[in-house]
């Protein structure tokens, strides 16, 4: 008995000294005032702002560890854990569990091949430096496959509420039913990156197959496809649910050396099976067939940049448009600056007398 | 006097065996002396322009002329990683987990808002297998006499047409390049103004890259440590690395 204990202590040591690594710690403050009109044609201000602090495991050559804990402030403040993982590295491969992101698929805005996350940013926020950035509570292995090649099988643990299950411990956890799992394959064809998987989502029951391409002629493009077939499509009354992305992107130099540079990109997403048609009862969740995503970005010099980005829903015939200014002042600083208009009516997704019409937000972000 | 008399030497002597080398020997002996077989270096990039002074701290491991792997490890960028290989240069993002293919126009954003593109982090073929070179003569360059080396590209894709290398003619170690456009425009000045011995190498150590263009503003790098020739994981310069 005393042998297994020592035994086990000596494991334990050897596991753990070299996981005791040093810590680095970061901490990214974005702070902004916002000025928004609102459908009563009153003006609301609002001092708002999110903090993300990180702490970071260094070091270690074969295990990593990550924690960082968001925030949103207004007069009060609101905690989330935003990661909190542990990933290792074996011979052969890695494996990374707990709540982190995972990027499946190709496209900034609009992605159909993430089919983790969903088509569309579950935060749309075109103020956003990432617009990217949910996590999950995940298990996945990295097997590495060639210099340029993996497999990556992932498991999803459904969604599991703490504080729900603290105040009622009678409540039910999540079922394993509910928990989502497939893989992915990405390799280089002829130059261009591709990458195919499958995500069968528990939850919703359905088989989540997708395919993504990268590649440049003339310009950078990406492709991506991605269906929603459901695995019991007469009870459910679910539909097989098609999605198409792609994108564009080009980048033009203004001056010889490239100091001064104007970028485009346009990103968009088809659901054929969604509505073709606009809806009149101003529903602002309207699924429309077609979206698109438009940015330019002009940067003077390496410090400075002014973008224009905008949301369109042609269907309608609507947008929501962010002109924005960044300015990288001093070494962790920029200056944030953004003013925002939704052109349409109050029917459609986007519209002038909606709330947030129109707004102007100015503000400024650390990272420290 | 004796001082006098030993210029006066060299500066018979010099020029006669300088040109004894062809241009191509001496690009040769500088690929010789700047490529590695591995390496490993820690350093500080240091972006000055008119709002002030910007620190970036990074790591760099090293293979031959093609396999690069840089890591930034300063707060703003930490994790930030660049992965470079004989045919392609990879970003990672470690916020998203994100990994970008650098391709097309891509490559001539800023490396983290320096006067350095991702397109100048892409030479990695030879010299001599992208440029014709010619030798120009000697020139003194911050007391040092120099080779002057002409190159005119031979390959489209490189991103400078042209390039004149200044290379000490004793450590066979440019001190200063200059790189123009088609038209002959000077866009790029990288100036070493200090050597060091490393591991019996001579190894540039601080160097200053100015973007003419913009004007107004330069890049430091400065090397605090370096290790040559050193065992190193062949993984290191995958995508496993990039994105771990």
């Amino acid at each position: 008995m005393v042998k297994r204990a020592a035994l086990l202590i000596v494991m334990l040591c050897c596991v753990c000294v070299p996981a005791l690594a040093e810590i680095s710690s970061s901490v990214k403050l974005t702070l902004l005032n916002t000025l928004a009109t609102m459908d009563d044609e009153t003006v609301s201000l609002t001092g708002f702002g999110t903090g993300r602090l990180t702490f970071k495991s260094s070091e270690s050559r074969n295990v990593k560890g990550q924690l960082s804990i968001d925030t949103r402030i207004g007069d009060t403040a609101t905690l989330d854990l935003s990661r909190a993982f542990v990933k290792a590295r074996f011979p052969g491969f890695r494996i990374t569990i707990g709540k982190d992101t995972v990027a499946w698929g190709e496209g900034v805005f609009y992605n159909a091949g993430d089919v983790i996350f969903g088509a569309v940013p579950q935060t749309a926020d075109l103020t956003a430096e990432i617009f990217r950035d949910d996590a999950v509570w995940l298990t996945s292995v990295y097997i590495p496959l060639g210099a340029y090649s993996f497999v990556e099988p992932i498991l999803l643990a459904p969604g599991l509420n703490i504080s729900t299950l603290a105040l009622n411990p009678d409540a039910s956890p999540p079922s394993l039913g509910d928990a989502a799992c497939g893989g992915r394959f990405v390799t280089k064809v002829a130059g261009i990156k591709t990458e195919g998987g499958y995500l069968y989502r528990g939850e919703e029951r359905t088989h989540n197959p997708y395919i993504s391409l990268q590649g440049h002629l003339l310009f950078d493009l990406h492709l991506s496809c991605s269906v929603s077939v459901p695995h019991y499509p007469e009870s459910s009354g679910g539909r097989v649910d098609p999605a198409v992305s792609f994108g564009l992107f080009h980048l033009e130099n203004l001056s010889h050396a490239g100091s001064e540079r104007i970028s485009f990109r346009i990103e968009g997403l088809f659901r054929p099976l969604e509505d073709w048609a606009a809806h009149d009862g101003g529903n602002t969740d309207a699924v429309y067939a077609v979206m698109l995503y438009p940015e330019i970005a002009w940067a003077p010099d390496g410090s400075l940049t002014l973008l224009c980005r905008s949301v369109v829903s042609p269907v309608d015939c609507s947008a929501l448009v962010v002109a924005g200014v960044n300015w990288n002042v001093y070494e962790g600083l920029k200056l944030l600056g953004y003013v925002s208009v939704q052109m349409g009516e109050k029917k459609d997704l986007y519209g002038t007398g909606k709330d947030g019409g129109l707004g102007l937000a100015a503000g400024v972000q650390y990272i420290f | 006097m004796k001082r006098l008399v030993i210029t006066a030497l060299m500066l018979i002597v010099i020029p006669s065996s300088v040109f004894a080398v062809s241009a191509e020997e001496i690009i040769r002996k500088l690929e010789e002396n700047t490529v590695f077989e591995t390496s490993r270096v820690d350093g500080d990039m240091i972006i000055r322009d008119r709002f002030g002074t910007k620190k970036s701290s990074f790591i760099s491991y090293s293979r031959g002329t093609d396999d690069m792997l840089v890591e930034f490890t300063s707060v703003e960028e930490e994790g930030m990683k660049i992965l470079r290989t004989k045919d392609e240069l990879y970003l990672f993002f470690p916020e998203a987990e994100e990994t970008i293919r650098m391709q097309g126009a891509a490559l001539k954003e800023s490396v983290i808002g320096s006067d350095m593109s991702y397109e100048d982090m892409t030479g990695g073929k030879g010299l001599l297998a992208s440029y014709n070179v010619t030798l120009e003569g000697t020139e003194e360059v911050g007391g040092y006499p120099c080779y002057r080396v002409g190159m005119k590209a031979v390959r489209r894709d490189v991103p400078y047409y042209s390039q004149t290398m200044w290379i000490d003619t004793t450590l066979f170690i440019y001190r200063r390049v200059h790189k123009f456009s088609r038209s002959g425009k000077l866009l790029k000045n990288i100036t070493i103004s200090e050597i060091r011995e490393v591991s019996g190498r001579q190894v540039p150590v601080r160097m200053v890259l100015e973007d003419t263009v913009k004007g107004n503003s330069s890049t430091e790098f400065i090397v605090r440590g370096m290790k040559i020739d050193i065992p190193l994981d062949p993984g290191i310069f995958s995508l496993e690395e990039l994105s771990w």
